[in-house]
């Protein structure tokens, strides 16, 4: 009960309050914002017609079963949740350094860490609303025409993908804060998307190709330091993360190789530790580079 | 103690010397003019006393704290208005003043005042991206106010708007200081200092070249009335007032006759046309203003 009191004690500082109302602004702004009710709207609509579709190219039509729903669901969601999470993430900085908003916001007794903090946690509310809400709704939708649902493993899923935004977000607070133009910011951002994507998959093949060759990925055996590489992948050490933990991916992982998830040494919290690293992070980085931003 | 003290500023940026050494001070409850031509840096000098850029070298206190170890303590106790102000466009103007409130972390019942003493209340509603220039520095004025902030840094608070606007605004600046504010505010607008401040510092190229009172800047630079008189037989008047010592400039403008002479001196002119039969049919006196003084300093005397 003391402990409680503390507890509340502490978010009714000053401090926290700032911060939250920072955040509760973000979420008022991003909602009005129609790029963010679009993308819910697209993983409303995605998670059902991956369910009803998603067979149809395995020639059989009808609902899929949750499970295998995350099996599709997990490439577009690869994609999805980052570019929502840019989309929050890219301009917040520097939009409001570019149109003036930040000088008068702060000009007020407010720290720039507090409205770091405030704006990180707005965007993740906000990320995480669109969606729970898109991905649970159709999740609900598919359980209730479908039978044996394992509801424990979808939502690991969306918990995942909130994880995973939570990590775009970050990152593209931190190009925020760095770049001094919102186009600037926008480009590395799109950049980071390709780069754990396309760009990492390449380069890891090429590195294979050029080192102990592709083959020996392929039969399931490559070195070890091959495998820790990929832990410097925030969408790896999601994608491994749904892996360990999701079965028929881990089948489908495993019947499609390169990404067997049984060579890696390393459980779910590891990933959930790496991931959240990846969080903090460019968070702390945001931050020094703010405190010394001038704004003008 | 002066509330505002700035010892030894410099800043500069990609190789301008944007303030150069600047040293000032404002007392607490007067209007203090920051005047300067465009580029003299003004704003630099003000976004530096809030703590938004940090200065090469020298200091700023407020309320004799340093603003850059002080910073948020000090900027409790200030209201300011940017260059540019901004709000938050897709917030409403009342949602914009919540949020601001709750930056300084003080009660939300003084909006609705404060919207309606600076006739926002109907559009209260409106996104702030909708508001024209005028109702968007009314609400900057008005934002600087929450809190009860003793000191307000205004920088160019009448910039761009139309004459009613501005002269509602120089009014309500004018209240302000008698609520016992201090008031720090830019301009270029040379009547406009004059008319609501009381101490002014001329500012060009980041060097302070003057700081006095208004008037006795004026005097200072020995500055002329100036005497326009609409007269007849106008070439004869201005033979003979031409001949005088303490006329200066005399000249034939627009059918009318333009001399300048110190204050003291004006009613000895009149009385020279009077006597010398002259009909006076109209006359106009305009006091020495800041524009000459501004002229003088910053032409390089040339003026
Ligand atoms: N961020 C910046 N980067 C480079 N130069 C700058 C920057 N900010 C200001 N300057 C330069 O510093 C000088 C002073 O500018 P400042 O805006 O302080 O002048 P000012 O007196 O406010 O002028 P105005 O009356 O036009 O508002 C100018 O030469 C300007 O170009
Ligand atoms: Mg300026």
């Amino acid at each position: 009960m003391k402990y409680l009191e503390s507890l509340k004690l502490f978010y009714s500082s000053d401090m926290w309050k700032r911060i939250f109302s920072v955040a509760k602004k973000e979420i008022r702004y991003n909602f009005r914002n129609r790029w963010v009710i679009f993308m819910t709207m697209l993983f409303l609509g995605l998670s059902i017609l991956v369910s009803y579709y998603g067979t149809a190219m395995e020639g059989v039509e009808g609902w899929m079963g949750l499970q295998e729903t995350v099996v599709y669901m997990a490439t577009y969601i690869e994609y999805m949740v980052p570019i929502l999470a840019v989309i929050l993430g890219y301009s917040t900085i520097v939009r409001e350094c570019e149109d003036g908003s930040m000088e008068l916001l702060l000009s007020y007794p407010v720290e720039r860490g507090e409205v770091l903090a405030g704006k990180f946690l707005g965007l993740w509310i906000v990320l995480s609303i669109s969606v729970v809400v898109g991905l649970g709704a159709g999740g609900f939708v598919i359980s209730s025409m479908v039978e044996d649902v394992v509801l424990a493993e979808y939502y690991l899923f969306i918990l995942s993908a909130v994880i995973l935004g939570g990590v775009y977000i970050s990152i593209s607070m931190m190009l925020s804060v760095i770049f001094t133009n919102s186009t600037s910011a926008m480009s590395a951002s799109i950049f980071v998307l390709f780069l754990f994507t396309f760009i990492w998959l390449f380069s890891m093949y090429a590195i294979a190709e050029i080192t102990f060759g592709w083959e020996m990925v392929e039969a399931g055996r490559p070195p070890q330091w091959y495998f820790l590489i990929q832990l410097l992948n925030p969408v790896m050490l999601w994608y491994t993360l749904l892996a360990l933990n999701i079965v028929p991916l881990r089948d489908w992982a495993l019947e499609f190789g390169g990404k067997e998830p049984e060579i890696h040494p390393y459980d779910t919290w590891v990933m959930i530790a790496l991931l959240i690293i990846w969080i903090a992070v460019p968070l702390l980085i945001s931050e020094r580079l703010f405190d010394k931003k001038q704004i003008d | 103690m002066s509330i505002i003290e700035i010892r030894g500023l410099h800043k500069r940026f990609n190789g301008v010397e944007a303030v150069s050494g600047l040293d000032l001070d404002v007392e607490e409850g007067e209007i203090y003019g920051f005047l300067g031509p465009n580029g003299a840096g003004k704003t630099t000098t003000i976004r530096i006393m809030i703590g938004l850029i940090d200065p090469d070298q020298g200091t700023v206190e407020i309320s004799g704290r340093n603003v850059r170890e002080h910073g948020s303590s000090v900027r409790r106790e200030i209201g300011y208005l940017p260059e540019k102000v901004s709000f938050y466009g897709n917030l409403s103007v009342e949602e914009n003043m919540e949020f601001l409130c709750e930056m300084k972390r003080c009660p939300k019942d003084m909006i609705d005042g404060l919207l309606h003493e600076f006739e926002l209340e109907e559009h209260r509603r409106k996104k702030s991206k909708h508001l024209s220039k005028g109702m968007t520095q009314r609400l900057g004025i008005a934002q600087t106010l929450i809190g009860d902030p003793d000191i307000l840094i205004l920088d160019e608070p009448t910039a761009g708007l139309d004459p009613n606007i501005r002269r509602w605004v120089k009014k309500k600046i004018n209240s302000l200081k008698d609520q016992g504010k201090t008031i720090f505010l830019s301009s270029h607008v040379l009547s406009e200092v004059q008319e609501l401040c009381e101490r002014v510092g001329v500012l060009n190229e980041g060097k302070m070249l003057a700081e006095d009172m208004v008037d006795s800047l004026g005097e200072k630079f020995a500055l002329k009335d100036r005497l326009e008189f609409k007269v007849e037989p106008i070439g004869e008047a201005f033979d003979m007032l031409e001949k005088l010592d303490y006329v200066e400039r005399p000249r034939l403008f627009k059918g009318n006759l333009v001399l300048y002479c110190k204050g003291e001196r004006k009613v000895d002119v009149i009385r020279e046309l009077i006597d010398g039969g002259f009909d006076i049919h109209d006359f106009h006196v305009k006091e020495p203003d800041l524009e000459e003084v501004f002229v003088r300093l910053t032409d390089g005397g040339r003026g």
